[in-house]
Parts: C-alpha cells; structure tokens; sequence
C-alpha cells in the first residue's frame, strides 16, 4: 500500500510538471501579453514605445519561453507562485480569498443533482422504454445540450426581469438593501445563489443520470438480481438493495473525481452571474495575460485532479470488495 | 428515405432468397404487434387478482407441479421467439424429474417460467398453466399469478439453483448477508441471531468446511465449487418443497460435479422434495433421475420413466442423444453427433422441428407437427414413426 502510495505520487509530479510546461507554452503563444493589452493597444495610452519595452523587461516578457518557464519553475517548485500581474497580490492569496465562493456555490449544486441524477436514472432503467424514461430522456438531453451562458441568460430573463423574483445587478448583493441584520444579508445572498445553482443543476443533470440509467440496466440484467428474485425478495429490495449497491460504485467514485470542479469554479457561469468566485478571476486574468495567475490557477487545478483521481482509486477499495490494491 | 430507396433497387429474387433480411415495413410491423402483445401482458402482471382467480386443482394429488401446454414467447425484432412451445409434463412428489435437450430447446426458459423470473418485456408467458400444489389440498396456478403474490412461493415453496455460480452471488454482499437475508425472509418471527445459526447450519450440510469464516467472505474469495455449494445452501435454507436446479454441475469441473450431485441427492432425501434437474448431460440425467422430460425446440419430444428412456429410446433425436455420448470401454473414431442445429424458432413451419435433420423421415413428416403417441402408461413420444405400430396393436 505505502509502495502504491509513493509510487501514485511521484507519477502525478511528473503530470504536474507535464501540466505546467504545456500551460506555460500556450500562455506564452497567445497573441497579446499582458503589457501590450494594457498599454499598447490602450489608445489612451501616454506610455513611449522605450518605457512599454521597459515594462515587457520587468514583467519578464522578454524572455524566451525556456528562460520564463524556468524563472516560473524555481520559484514554483518552493510554493512561490508569484505575485499577479492584474490583482496586485501574490497569487495563492488571490486563489485563497476566491476559492470558498466557487466551493460553496459548486458543493450546493453538487449535494443537489448527484442525488437527483442517481434517483432519476435508477427510476429511469427500471422503467426502461416507458413513459418516465422517454421523459427524462428527452429532459435531460436538453440539459446537456443547452450552453451555460445561453441557458443562464434564458434562466435571468425570466425569472429576474420578466417574473421579477430576482435581483438583476449582477454581484451577490441587492443594492437596494441598505444597513441588513446579519439574517437578512444572509438569506439576500442564499437569493443570489438560486440562479446560477439552477443553471448548474440543470445542465449537469442529463450526464450524469445518463450514466445512472446505464449502469442499473447493466447491473438489473445481472444474474445476481435473478438469484435475489428467485430468493422471494420484493421488487423494492431487489432494486434499492441488491442492485443500487452495485449501481453505486461507479457514481461514488466520480464523486472523488469532482474534486477540481468544486474548488475551480465555473468561470462561464461566475462571469454570467457576475459572481466574484475564482472562475470570474481566472477568466479575467486568462484574458489579460495575467501569467502568474494563470499558471497558479492552473496548478491549483492540475494538484486537485491528479489528487481527485488518487481518491477515486481509495474509493474504488472502500465501495468495491472485490478491488485490493497490491503495488 | 434513403433506406426506402435501397430497398426498391433490390431485384425481386433476392428478397425471397434471404430469409434473414427484413425490409422496413416488416419491422416496423413487428415492432408494432410486439408492443401491443407486450403492454396487454404487461399490464396483466400488475393487476390485482384475488387468490380465488388464481387457485385450480391438480389433476393428479400426487404432483407437485403440472406444466399444461406452457407457451413462453420472447418479442424480438426479428419476430417473435416461441421458446416454450406448448410443454406439458408432470413432477410428481418426491421425485427428481431430468430435463434434457441441446441448448437452446427452452429448457431453462421452462424453468425460468415456472419461478416467473423469465426478464420482461420481451419475455412473456403467453399462454397455458403451470399449477403448483401448494399442499393441504391447495393449488395455485404460477402463470396467472401476480407478481406480488410470487414472493409467497418464490424460495419459500421453490428454490432455484442457477447454472452460473461464478456470477449469481452479488458481489458487494457478504455470503452471510446473502443467506440470512433468505431465512429471515421466510421465516416468521426470526431475529438474526437465529438466521446466522441457520444460515451456518446449511453451510456445514452443504459440505464446507469451515463455516463461519465463509459466513463471513465475499463470494469472490470463493472458488466456483464453494459458490456453487453456497447457492445450494441458499436455496435449501428454507426447505423448499421443490428444488429447480438449471445445469447446476456445468460450469464445474467434473470431481467437483459429482460431489455436488451426490449432495443433491443427499439433500433431496432429507428435505423431501422434488427436483426439476435441468441438463444437457446424460450422464447426470442417468444418475439422478427417476423422469426425464426430453425436449427441443420448445416441445416436449419424450417423456418417460429413466429405464424407459435409456434402454429403449424411441424419438431419432433421443436416440440420437445417447449415441453422441462418450461411453467408456468402447473404441470409436468420432464421437457421434446428430447433424445441422436446433433451428430458430422464428416462424417455425407445421412439421416436426426435428425433420431436417432426422435420418428415419417418413412421408408423412412433411404433415403436420406429430401428436404424442402413448407408449407405455409413463412413456410417451411426439413421432410418426410410432403412430402406426401402436395403433395396429389396438
């Protein structure tokens, strides 16, 4: 087992070091960097071309791109990401201070639809080709579908202007609300999460009970379910027990795998929304070329994967007697 | 559209030729009786029958399970699969009735019919009774029955032990959950202590020998004849009154075949039960038996007493079967076997299914499917060859 350990975790240094390089490659290749979308293509500009070329030096974009990765590496390797270029901050301060938002908003939809999806598809096999899995089907295809920044706008449109029973500034706050009890500006703020938590819901949904409705069709023509039929069990055993047990393993080892979206943010729909979460942060500095904070944000994401991935194998052991870890 | 096209460019020859391609409209056709047939069949599933629709009387007191012209129908695409056509045959009470035929006759459909575990909504009882002698004069007819009320007999009266041991345990359970969960189903008023000490009881009588640690495995720590015991163990576990055991030694190898025959002989014996052995094995059949049931292509082709069956064979497929098994002390070349394969049953014409491969046909094979000639009080045999002598003697 400490073998198997080690061994996991020198071979997610070498994805994270393969991560970083790539990362780093492409940021270097986009078209603007940071001082020229903020300067040079900036027509109110009043900078000469010899202090822009002065700037690009301190920023360290003059360097070719082994040089800069390298410069990145050394400090990396040490936890020292940097400081951002956009937010003033070093970037860990800058991830710490937006990550909780993003967590909470992704953990609420998350306890929301993984339920759901998992209810929906068992619901779904068992009644396969009837009416309720035509129905989710066509439901839940749609979900899928739909892009979040079209659906979200929909979603605003309706319930925010058009029935009123949201707030349209975008922010977590009403600015209406003026001098709240702690009460009120918390509920003011659970508010503000409807919106973007129904979006999230909706379109992740579909995939998921998908998989659910798969996995209960393969698992309900398994030749255990007959042995628990012909034992004289009732329908609801045979299904909740017997065959949700098995159903689960797949699905709660996903949920391990979902490590990276809790704590990244949905930049798309933080940015709809306007809520200030790291994914509107990321999207933001992605935008400007803010390097550091790119390549941070990214590492942040690469360390969280490579960790969700461990933790679904953990759980594949916990949920499944039959799978032993061994090298 | 573009399929339709196709269609049209085919020659008219070709369609005819190959019985195997269905055009669209013939499918659609298909579909569409299917989901009639299966939503009637369906429904009648649900509903609520009140015991008295569902309780008829043996014809004889003395069996424990009547077949009375079974049809069991799977609603494919392609058509639809008479996989039990019309099967008739007695278990009597404590007696071990053997039913054999190649794969494919719907030997395990048959069964699968009588525990009503066959898998919906394809497969459906379309017709016929299988009652079953509930005891105390009671009888109750298993194809009318309700879901719901399948569960009163299910394990209880008839327990199934199924061919496949490596994959009929649920994986994520442990043997103990497995078998207590059986006992204290079926028992009234039974706390789990009591379920454990029953469920480590069978165990021993199934011949393992360290009970309470397999109590406490999963059923992948086992090896195939361990599992097999352990289904045995389950399925014994509440004294069922009839034992329906589908190709129980196949998967096994055959040192462990025979100990598991001999239990089930031993087991048979103590519980006093019946058991409906289903194989393609005669050998088994010989040693176990005292009926066999012989059958193919969904029909019951010969019934009879064991010595009936064996020494003197009457339909070309059984005799057939006996001579396509090894016998030890006889020099062969090749192992006899009887030519072509059990046919589809899609659209089965109206003549003996076994004509083309038959080496003893008659003229009047190409008639109609052969009724079942009485040749002794127990043995009885669906041929033309047979007709005529029989009734000459009369």
């Amino acid at each position: 087992m400490l073998k198997y350990i080690i061994k996991r975790i020198l071979l997610s240094l070498l994805i994270i070091f393969g991560v970083s390089v790539l990362i780093y490659t492409l940021l270097r290749c986009m078209p603007a960097d940071y001082v020229e979308t903020k300067f040079t293509l900036n027509p109110n500009t009043e900078l000469t071309p010899e202090r822009i070329a002065q700037m690009k030096e301190l920023y360290g974009l003059n360097d070719s791109i082994i040089v800069g990765y390298w410069k990145w590496f050394v400090k990396a390797i040490r936890f020292d990401f940097g400081y951002s270029f956009k937010y003033n901050q070093p970037v860990t301060k800058v991830i710490k201070d937006n990550m909780w938002m993003s967590f909470t908003l992704t953990l609420l939809s998350l306890v929301i639809y993984y339920p759901l999806a998992i209810f929906l598809g068992i619901k779904a096999a068992v009644k396969q080709y009837g009416a309720f899995d035509y129905a989710t089907t066509v439901f839940t295809m749609l979900g899928i579908s739909l892009p979040s920044f079209f659906f979200s706008a929909i979603l605003i449109k309706v319930f925010a202007y058009d029935f009123g029973w949201f707030d349209t500034s975008l922010g977590m706050k009403t600015p209406s609300l003026i001098n709240p009890t702690p009460w009120e500006a918390f509920w003011d703020k659970a508010w503000h999460l409807v919106l973007p938590i129904m979006t999230i819901v909706i379109l992740s949904l579909g995939g998921l009970m998908r998989r659910s409705r798969t996995n209960m069709l393969e698992v309900l023509n398994a030749d255990y379910i007959r042995t628990a039929r012909a034992k004289g069990l009732s329908e609801n055993a045979v299904i909740y027990k017997h065959a949700f047990k098995n159903t689960m393993i797949p699905l709660v080892t996903m949920l391990a795998g979902l490590l990276p979206g809790l704590f990244g943010g949905s930049m798309i729909i933080e940015q709809v929304f306007g809520l200030e979460g790291i994914g509107q942060k990321a999207y933001a500095a992605l935008n400007e070329g803010d390097i550091p904070f790119v390549m941070g944000y990214n590492m942040f994401l690469a360390i969280l994967t490579v960790l969700g991935i461990f933790l679904a194998d953990i759980m594949y052991m916990v949920v499944d007697p039959r799978v032993k870890i061994t090298k | 559209m573009l399929f339709k096209k196709k269609e049209n460019n085919l020659p008219a020859g070709e369609k005819k030729k190959n019985v195997h391609y269905l055009t669209g409209k013939e499918t659609r056709e298909i579909a569409k009786s299917n989901n009639r047939r299966i939503r009637e069949l369906e429904k009648k599933k649900r509903m609520h029958v009140s015991e008295a629709d569902y309780t008829t009387t043996m014809r004889d007191d003395n069996n424990i399970v009547e077949f009375d012209d079974l049809h069991t129908h799977f609603f494919t695409d392609a058509g639809v699969v008479k996989a039990v056509d019309g099967v008739s045959f007695d278990i009597p009470k404590g007696a071990t009735v053997g039913v054999v035929g190649e794969s494919g006759c719907g030997k395990s459909v048959t069964s699968l019919s009588l525990m009503r575990l066959v898998q919906g909504p394809m497969g459906q009882i379309v017709g016929g009774s299988i009652r079953f002698n509930f005891g105390d004069g009671k009888a109750y007819d298993i194809a009318k029955m309700p879901m719901s009320d399948m569960r009163k007999i299910r394990g209880e009266k008839i327990a199934m032990i199924f061919q496949e041991p490596m994959t009929s345990l649920n994986p994520v359970f442990k043997i103990g959950y497995q078998m207590d969960e059986m006992v204290l189903l079926h028992t009234p008023n039974c706390t789990k202590d009591q379920a454990k000490a029953r469920s480590i009881e069978m165990l021993q009588l199934v011949g393992i020998a360290a009970p309470e640690r397999v109590y406490g495995c999963y059923p992948h720590e086992l090896s195939g004849g361990m599992r097999q015991r352990v289904m045995i163990a389950i399925a014994l576990s509440c004294n069922p009154k009839l034992i329906v055991a589908d190709e129980p030694t196949t998967a096994l190898d055959v040192t462990i075949q025979a100990q598991i025959l001999d239990l089930l002989r031993e087991i048979k014996a103590k519980i006093d039960g019946s058991v409906m052995l289903i194989t393609h094995d005669l050998g088994v059949i010989a040693e176990m038996a005292d009926y066999v049931v012989v059958m193919y292509a969904g029909r019951v082709i010969e019934c009879g007493t064991t010595e009936e069956i064996f020494d003197n064979p009457l339909h070309p497929y059984t005799i057939g079967l006996q001579h396509s098994k090894p016998v030890v002390n006889r020099k062969v070349d090749r192992l006899y076997n009887i030519p072509g394969q059990v046919p589809n049953p899609i659209n089965m014409p109206d003549f003996c299914y076994f004509k083309d491969r038959c080496d003893r046909c008659v003229g009047k094979c190409s008639g109609e499917y052969p009724a079942f000639v009485q040749v002794s009080p127990t043995h009885k045999v669906a041929c033309y060859l047979y007709e005529e002598k029989t009734n000459s003697e009369e």
